[in-house]
């Protein structure tokens, strides 16, 4: 693809992801403490929460500023596939590095909230480690399932619901133990799998799991559709925040959950009733009852194996180790 | 490698919509819609980059419309289907092109529906109601189907393929989406019996060219859809050794779903 198209999306890119919405507003925030040189003010708004309880407006901006992060984020993997230069543009390259090499927003993602691709983000640009111009391939088209997917993360509540609880920011642990005592009995899976009203009080809580399990299956998808390790490497890092969280907190919570949901899908009663209710009486429900109970538990098992697949921490390393061997 | 779109943009009506917009002066608009369990992108795979890269679309707004089939009946998707598109005709105005990419106001000259399986349900019918609220889009507008699901469907194989990890089992259960998987069934007369005797009047008539499908495709591997003729639709292209779910789903070994599109742009 030649430079002048590659501009050209990038210049999409930033007014599709820069100049309106959060992250506009986030850029907006941080120039108006450098403006007046409040490095204090801009670090007490990036401050670890336990250090003194965050206000409503400033957890507004934090998500503001996350946003602006994300897509210097993006770029990176824009720059990856060839759908941006490789270098991206002198301003944009200059405004990364003065946003994310202010002290109070680099100990914001590097110490206090570790969110290792903005640390890489930075050295892109500051060391000048840029990836190799490539010509446009299917990636692109990846690229812009990426995108897709990661806003069905964002604007999915019942998922925000679910990593918030490992977000150290929101962790509640009234409602962490809430969910896990439901991830670990088949019986109260079992309710909230068959509750009537579309959203009752278990499957409020259930949803956001197993929408998130759906997310790490397409995410694993995309693993699938390119041969480019540091590609693949990238993709986890964007999302390494939470993955890391749901490492540390969950990994093992998730083996015992996936357990307890084939116990609860044992029942054969659950797929009698089904298939009477979808094939009415003139059709063989016998047999629409095994296909639902085979088709439960292979589905089960596969949903498993993708977040085995995506929670395992070794993407992150080719795209590491491209940058530490240009260090 | 042409390259003639902006990125992938966010719209905010439907669910995950998003569009991309020609940089050139465009007198097409091609509405993708998927079907049941589907997803406004992913249900067309390769679609977007093969779309764009590709010189038939350099005069076309493509635009990946989603809805949330787990919730809501036929009919009330079909409904918010035929709002979007009056819209969606101008795209600037209507904020569904944004400012920022510093693109004109379309003039579109045609509008192609461009849908799979359930898709192809609601598309039939916004273009009903478009026809009924004498709205001049529905004569420009023609119709693209794969899989189409307006002869009904085998709801459980559907919702075998179309619904996959613990979500859709969880939906499954749950019984959300059972109306429109009765919308689907044929022991069922509701819309789809509606759709076609009001299509098949228009038809008689000579009143109802835009909704003879200009494209018909057929998987025939197909354990979901009857696949038999639909009114004065033109003759189907069949492919072989595909399914119900990847007969729209195009990727570099498997061209030939956009390449029958591109043979009606």
């Amino acid at each position: 693809m030649e430079n002048n198209n590659k501009l050209r999306n990038l210049a999409s890119l930033k007014a599709e992801f820069h100049d309106r919405g959060k992250a506009a507003r986030g850029l907006k925030t941080i120039k108006s403490y450098v403006a007046i040189s409040d490095e204090r003010g801009l670090d007490h708004l990036l401050r670890h929460h336990s250090q003194e309880p965050l206000g409503t407006r400033e957890l507004v901006q934090r998500f503001e500023i996350d946003a602006l992060i994300e897509f210097y984020n993006l770029l990176l993997i824009a720059a990856l596939v060839g759908y941006v230069p490789a270098e991206l543009d002198v301003d944009l390259r200059n405004e990364i590095q003065e946003t994310l090499d202010q002290d109070a927003v680099w100990r914001y993602y590097a110490e206090r909230y570790p969110y290792k691709m903005t640390e890489l983000t930075l050295d892109y640009v500051k060391k000048h480690v840029y990836f190799k111009n490539k010509e446009a391939s299917p990636d692109i088209s990846l690229f812009y399932e990426f995108i897709s997917l990661n806003r069905m993360l964002k604007r999915d509540a019942d998922i925000a619901n679910f990593i918030d609880r490992y977000d150290p920011v929101f962790y509640n642990k009234k409602a962490s133990k809430q969910l896990l005592e439901m991830l670990l009995s088949s019986k109260k899976l079992q309710e909230a799998f068959t509750a009537k009203r579309t959203k009752s009080k278990s499957q409020e809580t259930l949803l956001g799991f197993v929408k998130y399990t759906g997310f790490l299956t397409r995410l694993k998808a995309l693993f699938e559709l390119t041969e480019d390790a540091r590609l693949r490497s990238a993709m986890w890092l964007f999302h390494g925040y939470y993955l890391d969280c749901m490492n540390m907190e969950m990994r093992e919570n998730f083996e015992q959950a996936f357990s307890s949901l084939g116990k609860a899908l044992d029942d054969e009663s659950f797929f009698s009733e089904l298939a009477e209710e979808i094939l009415g009486d003139t059709l063989d429900i016998n047999s629409g009852k095994n296909v639902l109970k085979q088709y439960a538990h292979s589905n089960l098992q596969k949903a498993k194996a993708d977040v085995d697949y995506i929670l395992d921490p070794h993407w992150k390393t080719p795209l590491l180790e491209y940058f530490f061997s240009k260090s | 490698m042409a390259n003639n779109h902006t990125t992938s943009v966010e719209i905010k009506l439907g669910i995950n919509s998003e569009g991309y917009f020609s940089f050139n002066e465009p007198d097409t608009l091609l509405i993708f819609i998927h079907g049941f369990g589907g997803k406004a992108l992913a249900t067309w795979n390769n679609f977007p980059l093969l779309a764009i890269s590709d010189d038939t679309f350099i005069k076309c707004d493509l635009i990946y419309y989603g809805y949330d089939t787990f919730k809501g009946q036929a009919g009330d998707h079909a409904a918010e289907l035929y709002d979007f598109i009056g819209l969606a005709m101008h795209p600037l105005t209507n904020s569904i092109l944004p400012l920022g990419q510093k693109l004109k106001e379309r003039k579109y000259s045609r509008i192609i529906l461009v849908a799979h399986s359930l898709g192809a349900l609601l598309a039939r019918q916004a273009q009903l109601l478009a026809y009924h609220a004498k709205k001049d889009w529905v004569q420009r507008s023609q119709l693209a189907l794969y899989a189409p699901a307006h002869n009904g469907a085998a709801v459980i194989s559907l919702a075998q393929e179309a619904l996959s990890g613990i979500y859709g089992l969880m939906a499954l259960f749950a019984r959300w989406r059972f109306p429109i998987l009765t919308d689907l069934s044929t022991n069922d007369n509701g819309i789809i019996d509606h759709v076609r005797s009001k299509t098949e009047a228009l038809q008689r008539a000579g009143r109802g060219d835009f909704s003879k499908a200009r494209l018909v495709v057929y998987a025939k591997g197909d354990r979901v859809v009857k696949n038999f003729q639909y009114g004065q639709d033109t003759p189907p292209s069949v492919i072989a050794g595909t399914t119900h779910t990847a007969v729209c789903k195009p990727k570099q070994q498997f061209l030939k779903p956009i390449e029958l599109l591109k043979q009606i742009i």
